[in-house]
């Protein structure tokens, strides 16, 4: 996975936390190194469910609610860090329904071995639907991204979580218009 | 106080490790990264050395390319311009140079640049000018159309450039809106002027971002040249066709008239042979009932002399007659058993008091022709027709051999097909003209003039035999001496009469101790006194009345064992004649009558033999076939 996301979730924690608490999530996480990771490198996936699981024991907050706050955080700093993406999006619906066919494809130019999550947007009536589906159980901090750039775009929509397609591997989300 | 101020020494301890961690984390995570920009960094040498070596390559390939493209054109007689709209710039292959007569531009891997500055319309003649500017306008105008449109980068489907109908890959080149044919302006002095042909196709390059015309150009001077003389020469054709159509009709007119002519020419002969035969009746018959007792040498030789002539001259008419019913389809055969050893020897036999006069030897031999069993002895036959075709070929046999041997040979060559052949000794016929022998009038010339034949025996022979579904030809003779005619035909083998009833028919030549009574109704003297003179060899009494209508009262009122009936009679013709007695109540309506007739064609026969009549005597009446008529009838 993209060091990316292993290098903002100690910056997070950091921020959100404390340094310290990030230094104890490193450490009890028995990485194979001494935990740092640089956003252009790629680490296995299982490390940084092992530093979440040390915020859950640290912090005592549910995993979900910790992972989707992780993603809604994330999606602010993917503005920062890549605004490129952002350009020519008026809303979060278009911005969403990029994601399979320019964005991914723009990862992938850049980092050739990157694993994306598949993310199908489809228009349903007035609703717009965001499948999620990764070998990798991401589902909330999906959850948190897609709640992140509604924010970013200032939309008011409001996001249902499919009951039908739950686990952490996938999930559908539908976004209606409040 | 600042917060290490009041930490304890421990939390001091515990944050300066914690500071060290993080930052040996970061200086780890700095390591890292530089080493995968070292890594990346290579990759990117590398990738960029590639790069070159790929677009070098890709250089000389371009270029060799392009030169087998300009190389393909030039031989294809084609050249290329590629027109950028919205630049108003274009680029030229040599061959489309070449061919709009425009020299001295730049070249870049053999093609030159042109902007829109370039004069290049001042090499089309000046009243075409303003159509080529047009064309080249309106294609501008769609190229730009098509960027703007946001079509993709392939080339225009035709069909949508072009505005003909069912323009099918422009099938319609003469209506086409995407093709132009204009002249240019001859390159030197005299130089004709040339005929070029362009075609365009418009395209947005989406990668390129132009919009593009690209136009072939075709120098179609010969190809116009060629059509103008392949439509002179069609014309001509079309000229030559019309004549040639017109001397046919003509030709098949004056073939018409020819064949009408030729009918109505046998038809006379045809006729003027019925008018001579009652004339020759008369002479032939006088000569049969002359009775040559006391005639001195000389007079005897002149009697039988006459009687030669007459019978040639029966035999001329007779020939003539079978030519017109062969012609009119009217040629029909009889179907009588005959007993093929009997006539065979008596048709040769016919003939060797001539050949032994001119010193010649006539045999009949049997032969085998590759099938072993013997011939039948009964067949079914028409026996005049058969004797006529024998007749025809032995008599010219002897004809045309000087000396030597007449051999007529005859076997089966098949189950039903028997073959006989008469070969001479004579002077033989040319291959060249063997088939025109059998054809009418073919093999007329000066030797049949000299002995005295019609010249269309094998004619008529060669329509019977057809008649009776057989062959008929002639070839070299034995050793290519003489001639061999042959004829095969097939034939119906039947059970034979009974000994006694031939033996009967052999010795009955006269009704003598009968007394037969017989009524002969005909209206030109000679031949009743013919008929007369015929009948009282024979032994019958012999009543004489000159039309039907007398006919038929002497029928009512006498008794007579057999009627002679002419079929053309002033008052009432035969027929009539012979309805009318056949109504007569009572015994005397069922008295035989036999038509007397010179037409010898069944069709001529049917109206007598509709009326009633039961037999059929020919004129000139010959004595052995007015007795065996009567005798049919009677016995």
């Amino acid at each position: 996975m993209k060091g990316v996301v292993f290098s903002e979730l100690i910056r997070w924690v950091e921020e959100s936390y404390s340094p310290g608490v990030a230094d104890r999530m490193i450490r009890q996480a028995q990485l194979p190194g001494i935990g740092s990771f640089t956003s252009v490198g790629n680490y296995p996936h299982v490390q940084a469910l092992a530093m979440m699981g040390q915020l859950v024991e640290i912090t005592g907050e549910p995993v979900n609610a910790l992972a989707e706050a992780y993603g809604y955080w994330l999606s602010a700093r993917f503005a920062e860090l890549y605004p490129q993406f952002f350009v020519g999006y008026d809303d979060a619906i278009s911005f969403l329904k990029a994601i399979d066919g320019i964005h991914q494809k723009e990862v992938t130019k850049l980092y050739p071995d990157a694993k994306t999550p598949s993310v199908i947007a489809e228009v349903d009536g007035q609703d717009l639907l965001v499948s999620y589906a990764s070998h990798r159980p991401f589902a909330e901090v999906a959850h948190g991204l897609v709640r992140g750039y509604i924010d970013y775009f200032g939309d008011d929509l409001v996001i249902l979580r499919d009951e039908a397609t739950p686990g952490p591997h996938a999930a559908r989300f539908i976004l209606q218009r409040k | 106080m600042d917060a290490a101020a009041a930490m304890t020494p421990e939390e001091v301890e515990a944050e300066l490790a914690l500071l060290r961690r993080r930052l040996a984390r970061s200086e780890a995570a700095r390591a890292e990264a530089e080493a995968l920009l070292e890594v990346k960094s290579r990759v990117l040498a590398q990738a960029n050395e590639q790069l070159k070596a790929n677009r070098e390559h890709l250089r000389i390939e371009l270029g060799q390319r392009t030169r087998q493209l300009l190389e393909a054109q030039r031989v294809a007689g084609f050249g290329t311009m590629i027109w950028d709209a919205e630049a108003f710039k274009g680029e030229l292959s040599p061959h489309c140079q070449a061919l709009l007569g425009l020299h001295g531009l730049a070249e870049i891997d053999g093609v030159a640049s042109v902007d829109g500055s370039h004069p290049m319309l001042d090499r089309v003649v000046p009243e075409e000018r303003r159509k080529v500017f047009e064309f080249s306008k309106r294609l501008t105008a769609r190229a730009l159309e098509l960027k703007r449109s946001g079509a993709n980068n392939h080339t225009d489907n035709v069909q949508e450039i072009c505005s003909t109908e069912d323009c099918q890959t422009c099938a319609h080149m003469a209506d086409c809106d995407r093709m132009l044919e204009f002249r240019i302006i001859g390159q030197s002095d005299g130089e004709p002027n040339r005929m070029i042909r362009a075609l365009a196709e418009t395209s947005f390059d989406e990668d390129l971002g132009r919009a593009l015309v690209f136009i072939t150009v075709q120098d179609i001077t010969r190809e116009i040249e060629a059509a103008n003389e392949a439509d002179a020469l069609r014309q001509r054709d079309q000229r030559r066709m019309r004549e040639l159509e017109q001397l046919a009709v003509e030709l098949r007119a004056a073939r018409e008239v020819a064949e009408r002519a030729n009918a109505a020419k046998t038809r006379f002969l045809a006729m003027m042979s019925h008018d001579i035969r009652t004339p020759m009746n008369g002479v032939i018959g006088m000569l049969e009932l002359f009775d040559d007792a006391g005639l001195n040498e000389g007079q005897h030789e002149m009697l039988q002399l006459m009687r030669s002539s007459g019978d040639q001259l029966r035999m001329l008419l007779d020939d003539i007659i079978d030519l017109e019913q062969a012609e009119s389809g009217k040629l029909t055969l009889a179907a009588f058993p005959l007993e093929v050893g009997t006539f065979l020897g008596t048709s040769i036999g016919f003939w060797a008091r001539a050949a032994r006069n001119k010193g010649l030897t006539l045999e009949l031999e049997r032969a085998a022709f590759g099938y072993d069993r013997p011939l039948v002895e009964w067949i079914v036959a028409d026996r005049y027709r058969l004797r006529q075709i024998i007749d025809n070929l032995v008599s010219n046999a002897v004809k045309y051999t000087k000396r030597g041997v007449v051999v007529v040979r005859v076997g089966p060559v098949a189950e039903n097909r028997f073959r006989f052949e008469v070969i001479d000794t004579g002077i033989g016929i040319p291959p060249e003209r063997r088939a025109e022998i059998f054809v009418d009038f073919g093999q007329l010339h000066s030797v049949d003039v000299q002995e005295g034949g019609s010249g269309l025996g094998l004619a008529i022979c060669r329509r019977i035999v057809e008649l009776m579904g057989g062959t008929i030809g002639v070839e070299a003779g034995p050793g290519g001496i003489g001639s061999c005619f042959w004829v095969e035909l097939p034939f119906v083998e039947v059970d034979g009469p009974t000994a006694a009833k031939q033996k009967e028919e052999k010795r009955l030549r006269r009704f003598d101790g009968e007394r037969l009574r017989v009524l002969v109704a005909e209206d030109v003297e000679t031949n009743r006194i013919v008929a007369r003179g015929m009948l009282g060899k024979l032994g019958c009494d012999v009543e004489l009345v000159t039309n039907g209508e007398e006919a038929v009262e002497a029928v009512r009122n006498g008794q007579f064992d057999v009627v002679l009936m002419d079929m053309s009679m002033p008052v009432l013709d035969g027929p009539e004649a012979t309805r009318r007695i056949k109504a007569i109540p009572g015994a005397v309506s069922r008295t035989p009558i036999i038509a007397l007739t010179a037409y010898s064609g069944r069709a001529e026969l049917a109206p007598m033999m509709t009326a009633g009549a039961i037999g059929v005597v020919k004129k000139p009446i010959v004595l052995e076939e007015l007795y065996r008529a009567i005798r049919s009838v009677c016995h």
